[in-house]
C-alpha cells in the first residue's frame, strides 16, 4: 500500500510534472533534482498507485499493450492467427539500480530454459518490466556510462533490440522515465539531462506548518494505513478523474498560430540547442491546458510549463552560477 | 549535573551485558527491535570498538527469541541478495535448482550486516533499494570506507561506538557469556513494549514539538522528524509509559539528527551568528601564532556555544536552563562513578565529519578513459576458462557442449559438463582521477601557483562531462593539508569551493603528501582498477614535519617511497619555484625523483601549459 499522491504537501512542481508525463507519455520522463528525504520516489509510487490498471496482452511477458506494438513472441501469435487477450495489471514503478548490470536491464539469455530444454530463449529484463510503467532511477547521475546508453537508445526507440550472445530479440519498451539526483554529487552527461523531457527543483520544506502537515501525515499512514486511505479516497478519486479526462482530451487543445510564433521566438531568445526543448514546451503545455480543463492554450499554460521544460537545456557556460540561469529564465517569461 | 526529569533508565543498562558501555548504540539497537519503523540502526565507530561484537550480542538475542534475522557478510555479491538460479547443482541435477536470496529470506525481519562501508556499490544499492522490506542493523568502519549520505539518511537511526580507554574490561566482557537472565528480561521488556505502543494517543501539540525540533536542528531531510516519532515512541514503550510525553523524544534525538545533519548547515549556522565567527577567527589566528594544536576542541567549544545560545528559546519553554538537551539523555545514562563510560558529546560531531564531510563526493568508477577488467560490469571483452569467481559465459558454455552431445548420448537435454563452463571477461571503461596537491604557503609565487592549478581544474572539469573523469584538490598550508575538492566531477561544487582559498603560511609538505596517500588509499578501495594522476605543485621547502621533532624533509622522503610503490599513481611533479633566485634550492627535483616522477618546472610551462601538460600525459596511459 502505498500513500495517496493527494495527500503529499507541497512540491506542487513535481507533482505537475509527473502528471503532464502520464497525460502525454511522448513528453519524455522528468528528471528530479533536489535533496535528499524530500518524497521523491514516495510521490512516483504514490501517482502509480492511483492510476488506472494498464491493458497487456495476456500471457506476455514483456507486458505489450493489446493496442501494439508487440514483441517478438506476440508476433508470432498473431501470425499463426491466434487472438490476443487483455489482461489488466497495476501499474508498477520500476527501480532501475545503481551498478545493475546489462544484462538485467536488458534481458539475456534464460538459462534455464537452455539447460533444461536445449533451446534459446530470451528472459526478459527491466526494460520489459518497465513497458508501460514507470522507470525510476534514482541519483541517476551516478549510473554508469554504459547503461545510461542503453536507456538512451531503448527510450528514443521506445523498443528494446537485443543482438548477444546468439539472441536476436526485440519488445516495446515504453515508459514514463523518472530521474532524480543532487546535482552537488556529479552532474549529468547533456545527452541524457536533454532526453529527460522536464526537468523539476525540490528542496525540503522549511515552513513549519507544511512541514508539520508532512510529518502529521505520514505518521498516520503508518500506523493506520487503511483508514488513512479510506479517508483520501474521493480526493484520490477527482484526481483520477481529472488527469484521465486530460489523458483523453490534451490532443484536441487548439493552438493557434500566434502561441506557436510565443514559444519559438521565446527558444530563440534562450539559443537553445536543437528542438527538443520547443516540442516539449508545447507539448507540456497542451497537456498542462487539458488538466486545467481548458480548449486553447494559452499563454498562461506556456509560463506556467517554461521553467520545467527548459531549466535543464539551458546553455551554461563552464562557470557560470546556476543561480545565473534561473535568473535568466524568470526575465525570460516576464516577455511573455 | 541532575536532570528534572525521573525517567528510569537503569535497564539500558543491562543491555547486551557482553558488550561494555556505548549505552545509545545498544538503546539505537533495540528501539528496533521494539518498533521495526524506527528504520534501522548504523553504529559508526573505527576498529576495535566492539562493533561487531554488539551485532554478534544481537545475533544471539535473536536466535534465542526466535526473530527472524538474516546475516550478511561485507563480500556478498548481487547472487547472494537476489534469488535465482544455482548453476551447480541445476547443472548436477538436470533440472532448476534455485537459491533463496538472502534478502528474500529476511523479508519482515532483521539484516545484520557487519562493515556497510566494505560492501561494493551495486550489492548497496541492492541494499538500499529493498530497505522497505526488511529492518537494517548496520555498521561502519569511520577509518577505511564511506557511504553515501543518500543511503545514511535512509537508515533511521545512527550512534557512535566509544573507544574504551580501559581495554582489560572490553577483553573481559567478551569472555561473559552470552545468554543469561538479561536476556529473558529483555525479552519480556520488549514483548511489553511492543503491546504499549500501539496504545498510545498522539496530541496534537507533539506534531508542532517535533517539527520544530528538527527545524531548529537545521536538518533538511523529511525523514528526520519521521522516525524521531517512532523512536521516542519505542523508547515510550520500553520505559513503561502510560502515555506519549515531549520529553521522551529528546531522549533520542541524538539518534536522530547526527547523521543527518551536514556539515554545510553548520557552516550557514555559523554565518547566522556574526560573534562567533568572530570568535573562532580569533581563535584560529591565536593558535597560529601558539602553535597549538587543540583546534578541533576549541571549535568544537565555540560551537557548542553558539547551539546553546540558538537553542535558549526552546529550552526555555521546556523548563529547563541546563546546556543543550542533547546532553541530557547521554548524561541519564551514564554512572557518573565509572569514567571510562563517560560518553562524550564530541564524539556525534565526529560522526558527522567523518560520515558527512562537507561536499562530499560519492565516488564511482565508471568512466570512458582506460579500459578495465571489472568482473561484472561493461561490455564483454572475450571468453575466458572457467573460474568460481568469474562470471558465466552462457553462450560460449552451451556452444562448447554442443560439440560433445551425441558423444554423451543427450537424448532430449542438452549436457553440459564442468569443463564446458566459460566465463566472461567484461571492460568498461575506468576513469581517471586528478588529484592536485598543492603548496598554499606564503612562498614565492604563491598566486601564480594557485591560477595556474585554478585554471587547470576548471579546464579539466569541462572535459570531465565527455571523459568521466574526476578532479581533486588538496592544499596545504600552514600546519596541516587540507583535502579541499574530494573527487568530483561536479562543475558546480568546485566553482563553488575554488573560489575562495585561503594561501599563506609555512609548508607542511608531507601532511600534503600524507593526505594525498590517504585519499588515493580510500579512493583506489571503491574504485580498483582506477588510475590515479598526482599532480604535485611545489617549491619542495617543507618546513614543517608531521611528527614533532622529525626532519621534515626525510619525512617527505618516506612518504614518496610508499607513495612511488603504489602501482596505479602516476606522479607529476610541477616545481614552483623561481629558479633565477640568488637561493634556489632545487628540492622538488629531489622530491620527483622519490617519488619516480616526471618533473617539469612551471616557470617553463607558459599560460596553457600546465594543462596542455596534463592532457597529454593522460593520453599516454
Amino acid at each position: 500500500m502505498n500513500f495517496p499522491f493527494t495527500a503529499i504537501v507541497d512540491q506542487e512542481e513535481m507533482k505537475l510534472g509527473l502528471i503532464l508525463n502520464v497525460i502525454d507519455p511522448s513528453i519524455g520522463g522528468l528528471l528530479i533534482m533536489g535533496e535528499k528525504g524530500t518524497g521523491k520516489s514516495t510521490t512516483v509510487r504514490a501517482l502509480a498507485e492511483l492510476l488506472p490498471e494498464i491493458e497487456v496482452v495476456k500471457g506476455c511477458r514483456f507486458n505489450c499493450s493489446i493496442k501494439g506494438p508487440f514483441c517478438v513472441e506476440c508476433e508470432e501469435r498473431l501470425n499463426r492467427g491466434d487472438t490476443l487477450e487483455i489482461e489488466f495489471k497495476k501499474m508498477e514503478v520500476v527501480e532501475l539500480p545503481l551498478g545493475v548490470t546489462e544484462d538485467r536491464v536488458l534481458g539475456t539469455l534464460d538459462l534455464e530454459y537452455a539447460l533444461t530444454m536445449g533451446k534459446r530463449k530470451f528472459e526478459p529484463g527491466l526494460l520489459a518490466r518497465a513497458n508501460q510503467n514507470f522507470l525510476y532511477i534514482d541519483e541517476v547521475n551516478l549510473l554508469e556510462d554504459h547503461i545510461v546508453d542503453l536507456l538512451l537508445d531503448s527510450a528514443a526507440m521506445g523498443m528494446n533490440r537485443v543482438e548477444r550472445e546468439g539472441l536476436s530479440f526485440y519488445h516495446p519498451a515504453r515508459f514514463i522515465l523518472v530521474g532524480s539526483m543532487n546535482p552537488e554529487e556529479g552532474e549529468l552527461r547533456p545527452q541524457f539531462l536533454d532526453r529527460f523531457g522536464l526537468c523539476v527543483e525540490i528542496k525540503a520544506i522549511v515552513d513549519k506548518e507544511k512541514r508539520k502537515e508532512v510529518l502529521k501525515r505520514r505518521i498516520q499512514f503508518d500506523l493506520d494505513k487503511e483508514g488513512f486511505l479510506k479517508a483520501w479516497y474521493d480526493e484520490q478519486e477527482r484526481l483520477k478523474e481529472r488527469i484521465l479526462t486530460a489523458k483523453r482530451l490534451w490532443h484536441e487543445i487548439e493552438v493557434s498560430d500566434e502561441i506557436l510564433e510565443k514559444i519559438v521566438s521565446l527558444t530563440a531568445e534562450l539559443s537553445l540547442d536543437g528542438h527538443r526543448g520547443d516540442i516539449v514546451l508545447l507539448k507540456a503545455s497542451k497537456a498542462y491546458a487539458s488538466f486545467e480543463g481548458d480548449k486553447e492554450l494559452k499563454t498562461s499554460h506556456i509560463k506556467k510549463i517554461l521553467a520545467m521544460a527548459l531549466r535543464h537545456r539551458l546553455k551554461r557556460l563552464p562557470f557560470e552560477d546556476p543561480k545565473e540561469e534561473v535568473k535568466k529564465l524568470y526575465e525570460i517569461t516576464q516577455l511573455l | 549535573m541532575k536532570s528534572p526529569s525521573s525517567f528510569d533508565f537503569s535497564f539500558v543498562r543491562k543491555l547486551f551485558p557482553g558488550v561494555v558501555g556505548n549505552y545509545l548504540a545498544k538503546l539505537g539497537i533495540v528501539l528496533n527491535l521494539v518498533d521495526p519503523k524506527c528504520g534501522g540502526c548504523v553504529i559508526v565507530g573505527v576498529r576495535g570498538t566492539g562493533k561487531s561484537l554488539l551485532l554478534k550480542s544481537l545475533k544471539t538475542y535473536l536466535s534465542y527469541t526466535r526473530e527472524k534475522f538474516v546475516e550478511i557478510p561485507s563480500h556478498a555479491r548481487e547472487e547472494n541478495l537476489l534469488s535465482g538460479l544455482d548453476l551447480e547443482k541445476t547443472l548436477e541435477k538436470g533440472e532448476p535448482q534455485y537459491i533463496e536470496g538472502l534478502l528474500e529470506r529476511a523479508r519482515g525481519g532483521y539484516v545484520l550486516l557487519d562493515d556497510l562501508h566494505l560492501l561494493r556499490d551495486d550489492v548497496q544499492a541492492i541494499i538500499f533499494e529493498n530497505l522497505h522490506n526488511y529492518c537494517l542493523i548496520t555498521t561502519i568502519n569511520s577509518e577505511d570506507g564511506e557511504v553515501s549520505p543518500h543511503y545514511l539518511d535512509k537508515i533511521g537511526l545512527c550512534a557512535p561506538m566509544e573507544q574504551l580507554s580501559d581495554r582489560r574490561e572490553l577483553f573481559r566482557s567478551s569472555l561473559t557469556s552470552n545468554v543469561d537472565s538479561s536476556t529473558d528480561e529483555l525479552k519480556r521488556r520488549i514483548g511489553l513494549a511492543r503491546g504499549l505502543i500501539k496504545s498510545y494517543k498522539v496530541e496534537h501539540h507533539l506534531w508542532d514539538y517535533l517539527t520544530e525540533r528538527a527545524l531548529s536542528e537545521g536538518v533538511r531531510t523529511h525523514r528526520a522528524e519521521i522516525f524521531l516519532f517512532f523512536a521516542g515512541r519505542a523508547l515510550a514503550g520500553l520505559l513503561m509509559h502510560k502515555s506519549l510525553q515531549e520529553q521522551i523524544f529528546d531522549y533520542v534525538a541524538p539518534l536522530v539528527f547526527s547523521h543527518r545533519k551536514s556539515q554545510k548547515n553548520e557552516r550557514t549556522e555559523e554565518h547566522k551568528n556574526p560573534k562567533t565567527k568572530k570568535e573562532n577567527d580569533k581563535e584560529r589566528e591565536r593558535e597560529d601564532r601558539d602553535q597549538r594544536p587543540h583546534q578541533a576542541e576549541n571549535q568544537n567549544e565555540s560551537k557548542r556555544g553558539e547551539q546553546k545560545f540558538q537553542g535558549e528559546e526552546r529550552q526555555k519553554r521546556l523548563g529547563e536552563t541546563e546546556s543543550r538537551s542533547n546532553e541530557r539523555p547521554i548524561e541519564e545514562l551514564i554512572p557518573s562513578s565509572s569514567k571510562e563510560e563517560i560518553f562524550r558529546i564530541g564524539a556525534f560531531s565526529e560522526i558527522r565529519k567523518i560520515l558527512l564531510p562537507k561536499n562530499r563526493k560519492l565516488t564511482k568508477s565508471a568512466g570512458r578513459r582506460s579500459r578495465a577488467k571489472t568482473l561484472r560490469r561493461g561490455y564483454k571483452l572475450r571468453s575466458l576458462p572457467f573460474a568460481k569467481d568469474r562470471e558465466i559465459d552462457i553462450y560460449e558454455t552451451l556452444k562448447k557442449a554442443s560439440m560433445y552431445q551425441k558423444m554423451r548420448g543427450s537424448g532430449e537435454r542438452i549436457v553440459i559438463k564442468r569443463e564446458d563452463l566459460c566465463s566472461k571477461e567484461r571492460g568498461g571503461k575506468e576513469s581517471q582521477l586528478l588529484l592536485f596537491v598543492v603548496d598554499a604557503s606564503g612562498s614565492q609565487g604563491v598566486k601564480r601557483r594557485m591560477e595556474a592549478v585554478k585554471g587547470a581544474i576548471f579546464s579539466l572539469l569541462i572535459d570531465a562531462y565527455k571523459k568521466r573523469d574526476k578532479v581533486a584538490l588538496i592544499i596545504f598550508r600552514k600546519f596541516g593539508a587540507e583535502l579541499l575538492l574530494p573527487p568530483t566531477q561536479s562543475v558546480q561544487l568546485a566553482h563553488r569551493t575554488l573560489k575562495n582559498i585561503i594561501t599563506g603560511g609555512n609548508t607542511p609538505l608531507s601532511a600534503g603528501l600524507f593526505e594525498a596517500y590517504r585519499l588515493i588509499k580510500k579512493y583506489h578501495y571503491r574504485n580498483p582498477g582506477s588510475k590515479v594522476i598526482l599532480i604535485l605543485l611545489t617549491d619542495g621547502k617543507t618546513n614543517i614535519p608531521l611528527k614533532k621533532a622529525e626532519d621534515p624533509l626525510k619525512e617527505v622522503s618516506s612518504i614518496c617511497s610508499t607513495l612511488s610503490k603504489l602501482p596505479y599513481v602516476y606522479p607529476l611533479v610541477i616545481d614552483t619555484e623561481i629558479k633565477s633566485d640568488l637561493l634556489r634550492m632545487d628540492l622538488a627535483r629531489d622530491i620527483a625523483k622519490w617519488l619516480g616522477a616526471k618533473y617539469y618546472e612551471l616557470e617553463a610551462l607558459s599560460g596553457e601549459g600546465l594543462i596542455n601538460l596534463i592532457r597529454t600525459y593522460q593520453q599516454i596511459l
